[in-house]
């Protein structure tokens, strides 16, 4: 089925009326790039926003990080847990803030909906600790917000995704080839927009963009690899429900070079249930 | 908010010209924003000839808001890039210096370079500590640097405060509020590849929050840098330990190893198999094991072992050196290399020499052992026959002395009963050796103990041809000796000296008074043959036990004269010129004069019947 073009330029005028983030995150993304900035800085750029402050405190305070004392500034937390941390809490608190809105509909169940983006935030978290890769904490957050697509149609095209809804329930099929078949663009695509509307660091947008298409990525193929593999184990391991009840072809070629077996798998089996519980306090942001 | 004046053309094409100027201005925000950084933004936006109303002036504020905000940011970037790429040649620089630390050898060397590295190019830092260990095995101090007490106390409470353990676990730099001097602890892991081996601690005056990006990246890449450093450091030194190791367990084996290689060349022998095979290394290391002359059986076995790829366990090797004899024992095995592949054997050997040498000794004194049982009861035995047949013969001579005719034949009868009294004294002489306990002191005559004991040789003396010269001082005073022992002393003595000779020798032995030291009075006895003599090499070791140049010899003759003559507070000593003969001098101290009652003299015509059981 072919979509006319004009229907979907339609869609995507909508879609780009999501509010842009605030100007904190953009000046954070900003300011970590650059290694002479200090933890003060960053501390007293967050501040600007204390709401937002308040909310990464708590991440940082909490049973994810495990710290064996209380972590009060800011700025603290940044020298402890490290500069691209602090922009990634930042970014996902804010992230979170925008789609607070908990309410969804009996298609589309939020709730579940951010559990498996946990499930997926995790997993990939303990992926790139066994791939070594540079930032855990980068991996966590792509993989917190990678079906963050899925919750801009929902919120912004929400009749056009309750059709999609109904033909992934109707034919049991991936929710991602039903968006592509009546939108003609699906949810990771749509991620792409977000990415680029919000100028998310680099290293995020390939894993939001190809997560389904592995194959794609050009700039950070580990962490799309990572993503892409994390998706596909949560559904598997059925934590959260993303949408659709279908497990989606592994891409081998994109984690080959993980050099997993089937002992590593069982092992992240193992500790995930763990894992995932010291990071629900992601979800109480919501 | 009034409403906006609409009734004009000017005021129309006034507002078109202010929609276009902000649709530009939006435009160039966006530019800016997204990608081109190093442009400069205008702020400043003019409405000519218009005076703009309420609503129109707080959108324009709100455009130029956002633009500050959007240039605010675009100026934050474009510094981070500036700031990037001088930091990348900062750390460019910073890795010729962390080529060095990985190339110091020493974990001293390393952590002295990490640490004038951190502090020169870094941070500043006063007291640091060095944790190492393993996140299995936990974490030790294991040095420290300039701290000074209230350094080495804040250490202490860091230490206990469980930082350590999240940094371990977390493999990330972190500083924290630190106490007294320095207010900051910086931990920084040394991260060997996936794992923490160590952590270095460092007390500077930077506050926490003046910590930046490339201060944390910089100590980070330093100390992960020297943690590959010190993780090959300690692997060299284990794979050097362990080469120290082995050599010292080859050094300190008190059995010998040898090793070949598949061609059967020498290619270990450890100190221990060097001296068993009496050799120099240069004589054997590096040579074919079967070119070393007499080591041909060994060379033999190893092979073996090569070939069947079996183990041989206590094989005894005959090793030939020319007269002298060697006998090991050696257990062989293949050297294997990846669990299966032979690629050499080795020995281990001792000298079962000593062993062998000493079993059969002791079997031999066990033998003799015996044959004196048996000879002390068959002189108990001979005696009675003997003294009837002594008696029968004084019968008959008497009844001979009667008769005139019967001259000659007193002769005969006088000789036999000569004869007779020579057995009983043999037999006397025997059954007092074998008598055995605590020392039977008595007061005898010296001359007397080495006359009787002539006795019991006398016979084999002639046998040999070699004749037998007593030359006794008759005004000796007495010794206090065990007649039993001091007859042993003399046997041993004349026996050795006889096997010494050959043919036409003589065995002269000589007994004076002498004066030793302080007036004590002392009896010479010198027993000097003319045999072979000793070779000077061997003097100081004949009156050891098992000591022989015999092949029948026990080599315990002159270990138990000499033990019975310091018995009797005496002394022995030898001299002897190879191919002129040997002289052993026995000193005994003389009893004093008078002190005692002479022992009974036992007469030599005595008859046995008297002495038996005494
Ligand atoms: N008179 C001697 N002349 C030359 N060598 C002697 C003499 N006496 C002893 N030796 C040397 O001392 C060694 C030790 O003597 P020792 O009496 O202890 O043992 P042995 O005579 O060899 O053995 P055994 O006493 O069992 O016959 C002898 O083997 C011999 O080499
Ligand atoms: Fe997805
Ligand atoms: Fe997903
Ligand atoms: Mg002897």
């Amino acid at each position: 089925m072919v979509m006319e073009k004009s229907k979907i330029k339609e869609l995507i005028a909508k879609i780009e009326k999501l509010p842009t983030l605030p100007v904190v995150v953009a000046r954070i993304n900003a300011m970590v790039q650059n290694p002479k900035t200090s933890a003060r800085e960053v501390g007293a750029a967050i501040a600007t926003d204390p709401s937002l402050s308040a909310r990464v405190l708590k991440m940082v305070n909490s049973a994810y990080f495990g710290f064996p004392s209380q972590i009060s500034s800011i700025s603290h937390a940044t020298t402890i847990l490290g500069f691209n941390a602090i922009q990634n809490l930042a970014l996902t608190a804010t992230v979170f803030q925008l789609f607070r809105d908990n309410s969804g509909d009996e298609l589309f169940d939020r709730r579940r909906f951010w559990e498996h983006s946990l499930g997926v935030g995790v997993l990939s978290r303990l992926l790139a600790e066994k791939t070594r890769y540079a930032d855990k904490e980068e991996a966590f957050t792509a993989g917190l917000i990678h079906d963050v697509g899925k919750i801009v149609l929902d919120q912004f095209v929400h009749e056009e995704f309750k059709a999609v809804m109904g033909l992934v329930r109707a034919n049991d099929m991936l929710l991602y080839e039903a968006e592509s078949r009546l939108l003609g663009l699906n949810h990771a695509n749509v991620a792409y927009i977000v990415s680029q509307k919000w100028n998310l660091p680099k290293k995020l947008q390939e894993p939001l963009a190809y997560h389904h298409a592995p194959g794609l990525s050009k700039y950070n193929p580990q962490l799309t690899g990572i993503v892409h593999l994390a998706d596909i184990l949560c559904r598997a391991l059925k934590i959260g429900n993303g949408g659709d009840n279908k497990v989606p072809v592994l891409d081998k070629a994109a984690v080959a070079d993980f050099k997993l077996n089937a002992s590593d798998i069982e092992q992240l089996k193992n500790v995930s249930e763990k894992e995932i519980e010291k990071a629900e306090v992601f979800l109480e942001m919501l | 908010m009034s409403p906006l004046p609409q009734s004009t053309p000017s005021i129309s094409r006034s507002l078109a010209d202010i929609a276009r100027q902000i649709k530009a201005l939006f435009d160039e925000v966006d530019q800016v924003a997204r990608e081109d950084f190093s442009r400069p933004v205008s702020t400043d936006v003019r409405v000519s000839g218009f005076s703009l109303t309420e609503p129109l002036n707080v959108l324009l504020n709100q455009v130029r808001a956002r633009l500050v905000e959007k240039a605010e940011t675009a100026r934050l970037q474009q510094d981070a890039l500036d700031e990037l790429s001088k930091s990348r040649d900062e750390i460019e620089n910073l890795r010729s210096l962390s080529a060095a630390i990985a190339l110091a050898q020493t974990r001293d060397e390393i952590v002295e370079l990490l640490r004038s590295t951190i502090r020169d190019k870094v941070i500043p830092f006063g007291g640091s500590a060095l944790y190492q260990g393993s996140e299995e095995l936990g974490f030790t101090l294991t040095g420290a640097w300039d701290t000074t007490e209230a350094d080495a106390r804040e250490i202490d409470r860091q230490k206990t405060a469980g930082f350590l353990q999240w940094v371990i676990r977390a493999h990330t730099t972190i500083a924290m509020p630190a106490e007294g001097k320095y207010p900051t602890a910086v931990y920084v892991p040394m991260n060997a590849g996936n794992q923490v081996i160590g952590i270095l601690l460092l007390l500077t005056p930077r506050a926490v929050d003046e910590f930046t990006q490339s201060d944390q990246e910089r100590v980070q890449m330093l100390c992960s840098q020297a943690a590959v450093a010190l993780e090959n450091a300690r692997l060299v030194d284990q794979v050097l330990q362990m080469k120290q190791y082995n050599e010292n367990i080859l050094i300190s084996l008190t059995s010998g190893l040898l090793a070949v290689d598949l061609d059967g060349r020498v290619t270990t022998l450890n100190p221990s198999g060097l001296s068993i095979l009496n050799m120099a290394a240069p004589d054997i290391l590096g040579r074919q094991l079967s070119e070393v002359p007499r080591l041909d059986s060994f060379a033999r076995l190893l092979s073996d072992t090569i070939s069947t790829g079996q183990d041989r366990r206590n094989i005894e090797l005959e090793l030939n050196f020319g007269e002298h004899r060697q006998i090991l024992g050696v257990s062989a095995s293949p050297i294997l290399a990846d669990q299966d592949r032979v690629i050499g054997a080795l020995g281990i050997f001792t000298d079962l020499t000593p062993i062998k040498t000493l079993e059969l000794q002791v079997r031999r004194s066990d033998r003799l052992a015996v044959v004196g049982q048996l000879a002390a009861g068959a002189a108990h035995e001979i005696r009675n026959p003997l003294s009837a047949i002594r008696g029968n013969i004084q019968l008959l001579n008497r009844k001979l002395q009667k008769l005139p005719e019967a001259e000659p034949l007193l002769v005969k009868t006088k000789s036999i009963i000569e004869e007779v009294d020579r057995i009983n004294r043999i037999v006397a002489g025997m059954m007092d050796m074998s008598k055995d306990g605590a020392l039977q002191l008595a007061r005898v005559s010296i001359n007397k103990v080495v006359r009787d004991v002539g006795y019991i040789v006398e016979g084999n003396y002639k046998e040999a041809g070699v004749g037998l010269e007593f030359v006794l001082d008759e005004l000796l005073p007495d010794v206090q000796v065990d007649m039993a022992e001091m007859k042993q002393v003399f046997l041993n003595l004349y026996q050795n000296a006889l096997q010494a000779m050959s043919t036409n020798g003589k065995l002269m032995v000589t007994t004076s008074r002498t004066v030793v030291g302080e007036g004590k009075d002392f009896v010479q006895v010198l027993v000097a043959d003319t045999g072979a003599g000793i070779d000077e090499k061997h003097v100081e070791k004949i009156f050891a036990p098992f000591f022989t140049t015999k092949s029948d010899g026990t080599g315990l003759g002159l270990s138990i004269v000499h033990r019975i003559v310091e018995e009797h507070k005496g002394r022995i000593t030898v001299e002897s010129v190879v191919g002129k003969g040997t002289t052993f001098k026995v000193l005994l101290p003389a009893a004093p004069a008078g002190s005692a009652p002479p022992a009974p003299q036992v007469p030599a015509s005595q008859t046995p019947a008297e002495t038996a059981g005494g």
